[in-house]
């Protein structure tokens, strides 16, 4: 068997607020291969966020450990973890994270700052690949004057450009039409298809028809896994959201 | 790295602008406080100059000497009493002091007047010298008639204004002096100095006449040294040296004003000071808050670029160069509106006198510096403080 491209083992998470403890994620045990897809179901609030940026080494867990191409993240000084989050894993960020005073082609040439070294290279890189997502008539625009589809599009973008070997997406279809998330779909698919990446995608609820290798489904801390036949169903529901509960019970 | 500090401030014109302003006024006042200091420095010296740094040294008798023809009517002269003559190789020896800056010999003669009792008393000294001399007998600044003595002139004398008013003699008319007659060149008002006489002529000539009232002639002496010292904060020390010199039984007399007017002065210098350390608390305090604004403004840009790799090395450059860039800009124009201030206000008036001071390019770069030294410092050091944080803490939220 392959070794996976990252490892995620027994790992909990826990903030405490006002004196109180409030434990997110409980002994979460999953892995990821290469050119693998993963769809993470989770009601608001559940952790989905919280792991995620465990995973891409922004925020380390409270027990566990998380490897990534063999490398324990929590004992990598902060210098590799920059490296591994420049070269290795991109995230998507739900709220997109755009820089506000800069604009569309900024934003995405700033992902190759330690990559490339020209700035004519740079920028010529990161308007190709805005103009490949359809936004070249869009590259100067500050993300104030672009649409919410035209952001995301951006923000994957400035993942993309890295071509990192696992991609995490946080909620990357939540508040956009039907047809702009199908936009977005398409985008991620192509890309695993040229570079064999892993796909980590998390969402509350809807998603647009894609398949994923499996589905996890994280509530109350805990993760479980759907079964094939209960994922294809699922997945044909786009309303999950309301079925979790049921789905879950015994 | 600096052109990303340089689109933040083309973009955030609002905020770039209020910054740059900011820096500007805080150099402006670094400037205006430099230049008050230097104010205060030029205007102690000037004041102790004027109050205490130049002091005479005689060598008071009780009784009369041997050589004088007339022991009873006529003598050398000092501080208002007899004095000795001492050698005038002396001022070699004072001119060499570190704590003296120079020395000159006088020789001060009470004469009997045959017209009225009172006497007279004559002063000759170097007129060339314009240090000694000049603050502590009469300058050519004192006329108020005729012309100032020379060393050239040879039986020629000036008046002090109140021994003229009482003998009512003007300039160009002669006064009888131990059976010499000479001519009045000039009426000075030496004001309050510490040697005063009724006429004055050169070294030269005092010898020739006050040897016409002595057994043996004299050359070569003196009984007053005029002394200036090196500068206000040496005079005490320069009192010292010239007694350890002269002996104890020498005498040095000063203004008395000179140990008060240093005391005022040094509150004042004191008072400077501490205004300065407090405009530079205020200014550092200030600078900070504006930094730690700025970049607390900026924590979420700042979790941005940590997770999609950038190293903290270079965000502290991007962040630190943008406050780095808005001081310098803002320290360049407060240095150049301080210099266009101290051109747009003429010297002259009086009443822009502090203002006014600000008068060299210097004290604007001294301002700029200062400010710019703890601008860079605090946007560097903060900037390290955030991105040393967890990108999750500056993102807050994913």
């Amino acid at each position: 068997m392959n070794t996976p491209l990252l490892r995620c083992q027994d790992v909990s998470k826990t903030f405490r607020a006002s004196q109180q403890k409030l434990e997110v994620l409980n002994n979460i045990e999953f892995h990821i291969y290469s050119g693998e897809t993963i769809l993470l179901f989770g009601k608001s609030g559940q952790g989905k966020s919280v792991l995620l940026s465990m995973l891409c080494g922004l925020d380390s867990p409270t027990h566990g450990d998380i490897y990534f191409n063999g490398v324990y993240l929590s004992s990598c000084t902060l210098k590799q973890l920059e490296t591994i989050r420049r070269t290795q894993i991109g995230i998507v960020f739900q709220n997109l994270n755009l820089i506000p005073s800069w604009t569309a082609v900024e934003n995405v040439e700033a992902a190759l700052e330690d990559i490339l070294t020209s700035p004519k290279t740079k920028r010529k890189c990161a308007q190709a690949l805005l103009e490949e997502m359809g936004l070249a008539d869009r590259l100067n625009h500050l993300p104030n004057e672009l649409s919410m589809g035209e952001q995301q599009r951006v923000a994957i973008a400035r993942t993309l450009i890295r071509e990192p070997k696992l991609i995490l997406a946080d909620e990357p279809t939540g508040d956009l039409d039907a047809e702009t998330a199908e936009q977005i779909v398409y985008l991620l698919r192509s890309y695993m298809q040229k570079t064999n990446a892993a796909l980590f995608v998390a969402t509350h609820g809807s998603f647009p028809d894609m398949h994923f290798d499996r589905t996890l489904i994280l509530n109350n801390g805990t993760l479980a896994q759907l079964s094939n036949k209960l994922q294809k169903e699922t997945i044909k529901s786009t309303q999950l959201k309301n079925n979790l509960s049921l789905t879950l019970s015994p | 790295m600096w052109k990303y500090a340089w689109r933040e401030i083309i973009r955030r014109k609002g905020r770039s602008i209020a910054a740059i302003c900011s820096y500007a006024l805080a150099v402006m006042i670094f400037s205006v406080l430099v230049s008050l200091l230097q104010y205060s420095e030029r205007s102690q010296y000037k004041t102790l100059y004027n109050t205490g740094t130049h002091f005479i040294a005689f060598s008071p008798v009780c009784c009369n000497l041997p050589l004088l023809k007339d022991e009873t009517h006529e003598g050398f002269w000092a501080n208002g009493s007899r004095s000795s003559i001492m050698p005038i190789n002396l001022i070699d020896t004072i001119k060499k002091l570190p704590t003296v800056r120079d020395a000159s010999p006088l020789l001060m003669f009470r004469f009997k007047d045959s017209t009225n009792n009172v006497g007279i008393i004559a002063a000759g000294f170097d007129p060339e010298n314009t240090i000694s001399v000049a603050n502590t007998t009469c300058a050519s600044t004192d006329l108020v008639s005729g012309r100032f003595i020379t060393s050239h002139d040879t039986n020629a004398i000036i008046l002090e204004e109140s021994f003229a008013l009482s003998r009512k003699i003007t300039v160009d008319k002669s006064l009888i002096v131990a059976g010499t007659s000479l001519l009045v060149i000039g009426i000075v008002n030496a004001g309050i100095r510490p040697v005063k006489a009724d006429i004055y002529m050169s070294l030269t000539q005092a010898e020739r006449i006050m040897s016409q009232r002595t057994w043996n002639p004299i050359k070569d002496e003196m009984n007053i040294i005029l002394i200036e010292s090196a500068n206000a904060k040496a005079h005490e020390q320069a009192v010292q040296d010239v007694i350890n010199i002269l002996g104890k039984d020498k005498i040095v007399s000063s203004y008395s004003c000179h140990n008060p007017a240093v005391e005022a002065i040094n509150i004042n210098h004191q008072l400077l000071w501490l205004g300065i350390i407090f405009i530079t608390i205020f200014i550092t305090v200030h600078v900070i808050r504006n930094h730690y604004a700025s970049i607390v403004e900026r924590k979420r840009e700042i979790g941005i670029l940590q997770s999609i790799g950038w190293s903290r090395k270079k965000i502290v450059l991007v962040v630190g160069n943008e406050l780095i860039l808005q001081a310098l800009l803002g320290g360049i124009l407060g240095g150049y509106l301080a210099i266009v201030y101290q051109i747009a206000i003429p010297k002259s008036k009086s009443s822009c006198h502090i203002l006014c001071a600000i008068d060299s390019f210097g004290n604007a770069l001294i301002g700029f510096g200062i400010v710019f030294f703890i601008a860079a410092l605090s946007a560097l050091i903060l900037a390290f403080c955030f991105v040393r944080f967890q990108p999750i803490k500056n993102l807050k939220t994913i």
